[in-house]
Parts: C-alpha cells; structure tokens; sequence
C-alpha cells in the first residue's frame, strides 16, 4: 500500500485507518465506548425517544448485550471452526444456573457477581469440553444434530433435578451485582449497561486476538478441510474441542450476566429457540465477521424487543385495514423465517460479512482475475 | 502383528523404510506386502497403472490409513504398523479411577468428607484420562508405549515426526489466502497457545510477525513471490500445486510425499515444477517420495523407482532398469500376443 510506504501523503482518514490497524486492541476498545455513550444519547431523538423511555431503552441495550455476548461465542464455533452447533443455549443455561448457585439465598451461598463471571465462563468451557468430545467424528449434519440433543438435554437435566434446582419453578431473588459497596438496583438500568459494554468490549478484543493467532487460523484450517489441516500438523481434536471450551465459555458469561440481571433462572428460558436465535444472529450478521454478528445480534434483538411492538401501535394508530388487527410480536418466528430465506436468497454471507466469506459466496468460475487488492504486508 | 526387527547399522542413511506393508479393504487387497526404502537426500518414485493401489500405499505412509499388516519405519522409529495391545488403552482409562475410587471409600469409613474427595479424584482422573485419549498428547502416548500398546500416529504426529504431504487432488484452504496456507504450515513450528494470543504476548506478536516473513520466504522459494495475498482458489492451477508444495514445506520436513504433483499441468508448468524439486533436494537436502504419471517427470528426476501393479511391487530399481524391465512394459501395454 502506498499510503504506508510514504505516511508524508497520507490523508488523515488514510492515517487513522493505519493507525486503527496496528493497536486494534485499543481501536476497539475506544469504538465500544463511543457506541456506549451515544447509543443513550441517540434513543432521546424524536422517533426513538416517543417508543418507550429512556431508561428503558438502555435495559434493553443490556439485554441486547446478553444476546451479542451469545453471538460472538457462536460465531467462534460455526463461523471460525465451522462447527454447526445448534444447542448453544445449553451454555448459555448453565452459567446461568452457577451464577444461581454461587450468589442466591437458595443455596445460601453468597460469592460475589465478579468472580462469579470468571468462574460461570470457566466452568461452562469445562462442559464444553466435555459436551465436544463425544461430538468429534461428526460434522455437517450428523454434528447438528447431536448438539441438538444436548441443547435439550441440559434444560431437560435442570428441570427433573428438582431437588437441586426447584425444577419448573426456577430459582428466584438471586442476589444483584455490588461493586464497592454500590448495589444494581431494578430501578437504575445504568451499571448494568456499563457492565455489559465493559464486558462486551473485553470480550471483543480477545476474540480478535484469537482470530488473529495461530489457533485462529488452525480453526479456519479445519473449517476449509480438516484432513488437510492435520496433515499440515494440526491437532484437529484439541483444535475442535478449545473452539467448544471458547465459544461456552463465552456463552457461560451472558448467562452469569443475564441471571443478575434477571435475578431469576428457570429451565423454560433455554430451550431451540435461545439457540436457534442466536445462530439466526450470526448468519444474518455475517458468519466469521466478529463486529458484523455483534451489530447482526443487536439488530435482530431490537427489531425483535422494540420494533414489532411499535409496528403494532404505528398501525392501529393510521386504522390500516387488515394489518392494525396483526400482532406483530406474536408473528415474530414467522418473521424471522421470512427473514431468513429473503436473506439467503438475496445476501447470504449475511448483513456485515468478513470479506473472505463475501467472496466465497459471490465468486463463480469466471471470477479467477477478480482478486482482492494485495494488503499493505504482502506487498512491503 | 510382528514386530520388524530393526537390523541396520547404526548411523544408517535410510530415511523412511516400508517393511511388508499390506492394505486390505475388505476382501480387496489394495497394496500387498509392498517394502519400499528411502535413503536421505534421495528422490524416489512410485509409480504403476491406475487402481495399483500408490495413493493407498502413500495414504498408509502419512498415517492416514492403518495397514492390515507391516510397519512403517521413520528415522528408526516404527510410526506406523497395526494396533498392538489395543484392547489394552481402555483399561489403562479406568484403572487408576478405580484405585482412587477404592481408596476414596475406605477413607469414607474414616471420615466421610475425605472419602467423598478421594471419589471425586477419582472422577476427575477418569475424565483426564478419556481427555488425554481423545488429544493424544505426547506424555499420553509414551505411557502407551510403556505399557506395550502401540497406535499409528496420526496425520498430524507424522508431520511433527517430518513428513509433509500434498494431496492428488489439490486440497489447499480455499478461502484463506496464500500466506495464510503456508503459515498453517507453520503450524508445528509456532509455538504461541491460546493464552499468548488472548494476552498479545510480545513473544506471540513476534513469532506471528516472524512467521510471515517465513511465509512470504516460502512462497518465493516455490515462485509465488507477490501472491501472499491471493485467495488459494483465486490462484491459477499451477500456482496451487506450488502452493500445496509450500505448505508442505512450511512443516519444515525432512520427507516430502508428492502425489503426482504435476498433474493436469501443461509442460511448461511440469518443467517448472520438476526443477523445483531437484533444487529443493539440492538446496535443502530434502527427500521425496513420488506418485507420478508423466514418465518424462519420473525418469528425469528419480534416483530409483518403484513400480506397484494391482497392490503388488512388480519391480525397483533406477529409471534405466526399469525402463527395461520386462514386467514393467508389460503392466503398462499388456502383454505382447503370442
């Protein structure tokens, strides 16, 4: 790049794209606090500010977190590793339930809300791990399936346990977050949403690391052809299994956070439809595009938590016809279907796709001289 | 399975030995006690008509395949040979959970806190072991050797032990691009773990900015300079071949397996290719073992040649006799009428 080769002619825009570049840690860092801090200011605008208050509004950005947080971990799994898992939310129940047994009076056990985060993520890698292994010789289909059955068995484990986990009652008035001394409160949705983003941007620039490592690349070795990867010296087993222990533990997280925030877990909250949710976030988003399935999770829980109910009042107040009859949230899955074969029909690398799998998608046999431009490195 | 006996002398040149190798799907028999040496620093071919049984024999060789019977020797280690004792690996998983077990309920008696620890070592041993199974880890399989089971090593052990392969029908990582192929050949030669890249350790941002250095080497090295950044499918045919070639030799192996590395190319390309390998033996004194079609590749190059017909070894020796053997032109044209 010539840009790079000689920074005097850099135009500004030119040198803060090189300089976002080479300390991506910081650059993300800095865009979630800039995203954190407008997103509030920008729902007092009129259209946004008439559908519901704002404190509202930023609870429900913590929630669209919990959902974000979820779509990163599986991105980790389906789109880097290219492992079809379709019961993540299996995860997501239990470091759910270890938040609810490490901080609630049911246990009588009281560990604090921020080591609980490190120890839900720890021990739902360690499940992963152990739900990965039996999964190892399967792939496509066959794997599908499987993680399938396990997505359902989890929920089904928590909800005839019942003398350990109060079965369909779920266990409530489990204790908030505190922070030196400060308690989250129901009424003040802030901390919560500051967690979140804290949370959110940590994670954020650990994923890229990875993305960006050796192991990174061994996922997508295995992802592209798995005997070729071990014949090029991968483990393709501890390769497959750390992508499970990531994406879990990542999955272990959101529910620590959900579960504080809710302070409430109940196995009716973790069933297909958590999963399969999470993996519409990252199709739609862009698979193997980390921002892109972040800003896919924070979309489609929007749309899904705001903008149907608003559809609603918007056309029973202009009296339509036959659509002010509708309820709009009650459609939802059917939306979503919609959604998703529009989506695969017309832009199936997803709404913010990373540019290898736009092109994986969009290339055809005649396309052999439309190469990608040299990145600056390559060409040095 | 019976084990080889190693009878050469010490200090000996011999890279790779084949020893009675044999493959049976079934009741086909694809390679049949096929011995094949490999001295350092040679090249050497296999060749036979289609359906020999080369890519099976090659495919046994990489680890990839277990032989029905015979061994595969590599730098004087037996890598590859039927399971021994495999039985055996089940009950290694258990044993040591059912000792802490026992123990943990005796100590039960005593005070129950104890006993119900000594239990859950128990478990956790049991789970370490089924995990050490299933990752093979390096301590795992010398444990294995200790307690007489013998396992192939896998493709990707193989790689480590200095075999790098390429594939018949070019298998590169489409959607990666040029560079990133060959750092995945690296793979063995890095060395930073999860831990390095989630902390950006200054030895793992120096290993990766080294390692594409080496990279951008290794694509030169096989005439790819300026393509780090096409995407492997995105490149011409030839170049993929060469690319497949870089990747292998980004393992740094001692042994490359080609299997026929110039077909489908056209004769300049096949040129290219064939000078390719006689410098990399010249310049890094590597070895390899060859399936080829062209014949005009294989008696250029070869320093001796093998020739398999339907799984059997039909004939060895240096281009020249083979040319002249008379079982060879017969497996190739047919026998003459009489």
């Amino acid at each position: 790049m010539t840009a790079v080769s000689n920074p005097r002619v850099q135009s500004p825009w030119a040198r803060l794209r090189s300089g976002a570049r080479n300390h991506r840690s910081i650059t993300i860092l800095l865009g979630w606090v800039l995203v954190a801090s407008v997103l509030p200011v920008l729902v007092l605008i009129p259209p946004l500010s008439t559908f519901q208050p704002q404190s509202l509004w930023i609870d429900g950005f913590s929630n669209a977190g919990v959902f974000i947080l979820l779509a990163m971990g599986l991105n980790v799994v389906v789109g880097l590793a290219g492992l079809l898992d379709l019961g993540y939310a299996a995860f997501f129940a239990i470091g759910s339930y270890v938040y609810a047994f490490g901080d609630s009076p049911f246990t009588n056990v009281q560990i604090p809300f921020w080591p609980m985060l490190l120890v839900g993520a720890i021990i739902a890698a360690t499940l992963g791990l152990l739900l990965g292994a039996p999964t190892l010789r399967l792939r496509g289909d066959y794997l599908a399936i499987v993680t399938l059955g396990f997505g359902e068995i989890v929920p089904a484990v928590f909800l005839n346990a019942s003398s350990l986990t109060k079965g369909t009652n779920g266990i409530g008035g489990i204790y908030k977050p505190e922070l030196f001394g400060f308690k989250f409160t129901l009424e003040n949705p802030v901390p919560y949403y500051i967690t979140m983003v804290a949370i959110l941007a940590v994670t954020m620039v650990l994923l890229y690391r990875l993305q960006g490592s050796r192991l990174g690349r061994a996922w997508m070795a295995v992802r592209e052809d798995e005997l070729a990867a071990a014949s090029s010296g991968i483990n393709t087993i501890t390769t497959k299994l750390l992508a499970f222990a990531l994406g879990a533990s990542t999955a272990g997280l959101a529910g620590v956070f959900a579960t504080s925030k809710l302070t409430f877990v109940g196995p009716g909250q973790f069933g297909f439809q958590v999963s399969f949710t999470v993996l519409a976030m990252v199709v739609l988003g862009g698979m193997g595009n980390i921002w892109g399935v972040a800003t896919g999770a924070f979309v489609i829980y929007t749309i899904q938590a705001v903008v149907l109910k608003e559809l609603n009042q918007f056309f029973q107040a202009l009296h339509v016809p036959i659509l002010q009859s509708i309820d709009f949230v009650q459609y939802q899955y059917l939306l979503y279907g919609i959604a998703l074969v529009a989506m695969m029909l017309l832009r199936p690398e997803g709404l913010f796709p990373s540019s290898r799998r736009r092109q994986e998608l969009h290339a055809t046999s005649d396309d052999v001289a439309d190469v990608p431009p040299p990145t600056e490195a390559l060409d040095a | 399975m019976t084990t080889v006996a190693v009878d050469r002398p010490p200090g000996s040149n011999l890279l790779l030995r084949a020893h009675k190798v044999t493959k049976a799907f079934g009741g086909l028999v694809a390679v049949k006690e096929v011995d094949l040496e490999i001295p350092r620093g040679s090249i050497i071919s296999l060749i036979g008509p289609n359906g020999a049984g080369k890519t099976t024999f090659f495919n046994v060789i990489a680890g990839i395949l277990d032989p029905t019977s015979g061994a595969v020797e590599f730098d004087g280690q037996q890598v590859v040979a039927r399971p021994v004792r495999a039985w055996l690996e089940p009950i290694t998983w258990v044993v040591p959970a059912v000792i802490v077990g026992v123990l943990g309920v005796l100590a039960y008696q005593a005070s129950a806190v104890a006993g119900a620890l000594i239990v859950l070592l128990a478990i956790l041993s049991l789970i370490v072991m089924l995990l050490a199974a299933i990752v093979r880890p390096a301590w795992y399989r010398r444990f294995l050797l200790r307690v007489g089971v013998f396992k192939s090593a896998r493709p990707n052990e193989m790689v480590r032990a200095g075999i790098g392969r390429t594939f018949q029908n070019i298998r590169l990582f489409a959607n990666m691009t040029a560079l990133e192929n060959v750092q995945v050949g690296m793979h063995l030669k890095m060395t930073a773990n999860a831990a390095d890249a989630l902390l950006s350790t200054r030895r793992a941002r120096a290993e990766e900015k080294e390692s594409v250095t080496r990279a951008l080497n290794f694509l030169e090295l096989v005439g790819l300079k300026g393509r780090g950044s096409f995407m492997a499918k995105n490149l011409p045919y030839g170049d993929q071949r060469r690319l497949e070639v870089a990747r292998a030799l980004a393992s740094e192996p001692a042994l490359v397996l080609l299997d026929e590395p110039t077909a489908g190319m056209n004769p300049k390309e096949t040129r290219e290719m064939t000078e390719l390998i006689s410098r990399l033996r010249h310049d890094l004194g590597l070895s390899f073992l060859l399936i080829e079609h062209d014949m005009k590749v294989v008696m250029g190059i070869s320093d001796r040649i093998t020739v398999l017909d339907h799984g059997e070894r039909i004939a060895e020796g240096t281009p020249e006799e083979v040319r002249r053997n008379p079982r060879v032109i017969e497996a190739y044209l047919g026998k003459p009428p009489e």
